[in-house]
C-alpha cells in the first residue's frame, strides 16, 4: 500500500464536523501559545551561550565564533525535532525552531540595536541558520532516522555554517588601512563603536593563533564545528527525549 | 442566568454545545491585543524618554522612569490579585450545573481547558519577551551605558514588568485550571506523583528560582561586574526559564489529555455513538 494511503488511512479523522471544528480551535491554541515558547528557548541558548558572538561583526573570527554558535544552536532545533518526528512524524522541528529564533532575534536587532541605542546593522547582524536547519531536516525525512540525522546532519550543520554566512560576512574581513595598521573592516567597525567590556584583543579578528592549521584555516575549523555540533545535537536529543518522556509518563500519556 | 438557563436546557434541545464561539477564541485575541498593545507602549516609551535615563540623579528620570517602575509594579500586583481572585472564586455556571443537574455538563468544562490554553499565550508571550526581545535590549543598552543602579531604561521593563508577569500569569493559570477543571478538584488527579501535579510542582519551582536569579543577577552585577558582558557566567541562572517552560507544557499535556476525554463525554452525551469513531488515546495516534 503507497505510503500515501496508509498515512491518510491512519491520521484522518470521521467526518464529524464537531471534532474537525474543536480540533481547528485546539491547533490555533496550540500553535499560537507554543510559537513564543520555541522563540524564547532558541533565543535564551543563542544569547547565554553565544551572547556577544552573534551581537557583534567583529567578534565573528574563525577562532570561536564558528563552532561556539554553531554547536550552541543546535540544542534546542536538535529537540525540537526530537519531538515533532517521534511524536507527529513531521521533519520541521529544527526549522520552526530556527525561524522562530530567527524572528525574534530580528526584530531585537532592528528593534533595539539600531533604532534605539543607534548600532549600524552592518555591526549587529546575526548568523544565517536557515540552510543549515533546512538540511537538518531534509536528511531527517530522506533517511528517516534520527542517529544517521545526529551523525551525518549535525556533521553538515556545524560544517557549512561558516560558508554559508561567508556571503554576509565576506565584505568586513576587507583589508583597511586604519591610522597605518592593517585592519579589516570589521575591526574598524568595532573601535568606532566602542561597548562596554570588550577586551582589545578580541577587537582584532584571527591575531594568528590559527597558523598550525596550514593554510587551511576554514576547512580545518569547518570540521571541528560539525564535530562539536553533532555533541550540541546529542545534547538536544536528550532534552527532548527525557523532557517529553518523563512528562509523559507522568501525565500516562504514553 | 440566560447562560445558567440555556445549560440547563442544552441536553432537550440538542443544541449544538461546541460552537467554535464558545471555545476560548475571544480570551486568546484579547489577550494577544492587549500584550501586543503592552510591547508597542514599552518600547515606545523607552524611545521617547531615553534622553532622561542617562543619570539616575535627574528629576526628569525620578519623573518618567520612576513613574513607569512604580506603574509595572502597581500593574502587576493589581492583576496577580485580581486573576488569582478570579480563579479562586470559581464559576457561577459550574456551581449552578452542579446544583441543579449534580454534574457540571463536559461540554463546558471543555470551554474552561480552551480558555486555560487561552491564558498560557501570557505565560508563552511573557517568556518570549523576556528572553527574546527585550533581554537582547538589555545587551544592546549596556554595551552603550554601564549601570549607576539596577533601575535604567532596558532593566525596567524588563525584569518589573515582563518577569513579574511570567510569574503572576503562570500562577493565574495553574490556579484557573485548577478551579476549573474536574480532573483536579476531584481529589484523585491521574496527573500527578503522590497527589502533588507534576505541573504545580514545577510551576513553583520556575517561577520562584528565576525571580531569585534576577535577583542575585543584579547584585553580582552590582559588587562584581557592572557591565553587561552576555556570554558571562552570571547569567547561566537563567537557564531556570526551562523549568518554567517545562511547567507550561506539563500543564499542556495535562489539558489536552482532559480535553479529549471531555469531547468524547460531550459527543456521548449529544450524539450517543460518535464518541466511537475517535480514534483511541487522543489525536496523536
Amino acid at each position: 500500500m503507497p505510503v500515501a494511503e496508509v498515512s491518510r488511512q491512519a491520521y484522518e479523522l470521521p467526518a464529524l464536523p464537531l471534532v474537525r471544528r474543536w480540533e481547528r480551535v485546539l491547533d490555533l491554541l496550540i500553535v499560537v501559545a507554543f510559537a513564543p515558547l520555541v522563540a524564547a528557548g532558541t533565543t535564551i541558548f543563542l544569547i547565554l551561550a553565544g551572547g556577544d558572538w552573534d551581537f557583534w561583526v567583529d567578534w565573528k573570527d574563525r577562532t570561536w565564533w564558528p563552532f561556539i554558535a554553531s554547536s550552541v544552536n543546535i540544542v534546542v532545533p536538535a529537540a525540537l525535532q526530537y519531538v515533532f518526528w517521534k511524536y507527529l512524524r513531521l521533519p520541521i522541528g529544527a526549522t520552526l525552531a530556527v525561524l522562530a529564533g530567527l524572528i525574534t532575534v530580528w526584530v531585537d536587532r532592528a528593534l533595539n540595536f539600531h533604532f534605539w541605542v543607534l548600532y549600524p546593522i552592518p555591526l549587529v547582524w546575526p548568523a544565517v541558520f536557515g540552510f543549515q536547519a533546512l538540511l537538518l531536516d531534509g536528511i531527517l525525512a530522506v533517511s528517516r532516522s534520527l542517529i544517521v540525522t545526529g551523525l551525518l546532519g549535525a556533521l553538515l550543520w556545524g560544517f557549512i555554517f561558516y560558508h554559508t554566512n561567508w556571503f554576509i560576512l565576506a565584505p568586513y574581513l576587507q583589508p583597511a588601512d586604519y591610522h597605518g595598521q592593517l585592519l579589516t573592516v570589521a575591526d574598524i567597525m568595532g573601535l568606532e563603536y566602542p561597548r562596554t567590556a570588550t577586551p582589545e584583543y578580541l577587537r582584532i579578528i584571527e591575531k594568528g593563533a590559527l597558523r598550525a592549521f596550514l593554510g587551511e584555516t576554514t576547512l580545518v575549523v569547518s570540521f571541528f564545528c560539525g564535530v562539536v555540533s553533532v555533541a550540541g545535537y546529542w545534547l538536544g536529543h536528550v532534552i527532548g527525549r527525557y523532557v517529553t518522556n518523563w512528562i509523559g509518563r507522568f501525565m500516562r500519556l504514553w | 442566568m440566560a447562560t445558567i438557563r440555556r445549560a440547563i436546557a442544552i441536553p432537550a434541545v440538542r443544541r449544538d454545545p461546541l460552537a467554535v464561539t464558545g471555545l476560548g477564541l475571544g480570551t486568546l485575541a484579547l489577550l494577544l491585543l492587549g500584550l501586543l498593545a503592552a510591547t508597542v507602549f514599552l518600547r515606545t516609551w523607552q524611545g521617547v524618554f531615553q534622553w532622561a535615563a542617562w543619570d539616575s540623579k535627574l528629576p526628569e528620570f525620578t519623573r518618567w522612569w520612576k513613574t513607569l517602575f512604580w506603574g509595572e509594579i502597581a500593574f502587576n500586583a493589581l492583576l496577580g490579585l485580581a486573576w488569582a481572585g478570579w480563579a479562586l472564586a470559581g464559576c457561577s455556571t459550574c456551581r449552578a450545573q452542579q446544583r441543579t443537574l449534580g454534574r457540571v455538563l463536559p461540554w463546558h468544562q471543555l470551554r474552561h481547558v480552551c480558555v486555560g490554553l487561552a491564558q498560557s499565550l501570557v505565560i508563552t508571550y511573557s517568556a518570549a519577551m523576556l528572553l527574546g526581545v527585550f533581554g537582547e535590549q538589555d545587551a544592546s543598552w549596556h554595551q552603550v551605558a554601564i549601570r549607576d543602579t539596577a533601575l535604567t531604561p532596558s532593566h525596567i521593563p524588563l525584569f518589573y514588568f515582563w518577569f513579574p508577569l511570567v510569574v503572576v500569569s503562570a500562577v493565574g493559570f495553574s490556579l484557573y485550571t485548577r478551579t476549573r477543571i474536574e480532573a483536579y478538584h476531584r481529589g484523585v488527579s491521574p496527573y500527578s506523583l503522590k497527589n502533588i501535579p507534576i505541573s504545580l510542582v514545577l510551576t513553583v519551582i520556575g517561577t520562584l528560582g528565576l525571580m531569585a536569579w534576577v535577583a542575585v543577577n543584579e547584585y553580582a552585577h552590582s559588587q562584581f561586574q557592572a557591565e553587561e558582558l552576555f556570554s558571562a557566567t552570571l547569567h547561566a541562572g537563567f537557564i531556570f526559564f526551562f523549568v518554567v517552560a517545562a511547567a507550561v507544557a506539563s500543564s499542556w499535556f495535562e489539558l489536552l489529555g482532559e480535553g479529549w476525554r471531555l469531547l468524547r463525554a460531550s459527543l456521548a452525551e449529544v450524539r450517543p455513538g460518535a464518541e466511537a469513531e475517535l480514534p483511541v488515546g487522543g489525536a496523536a495516534n
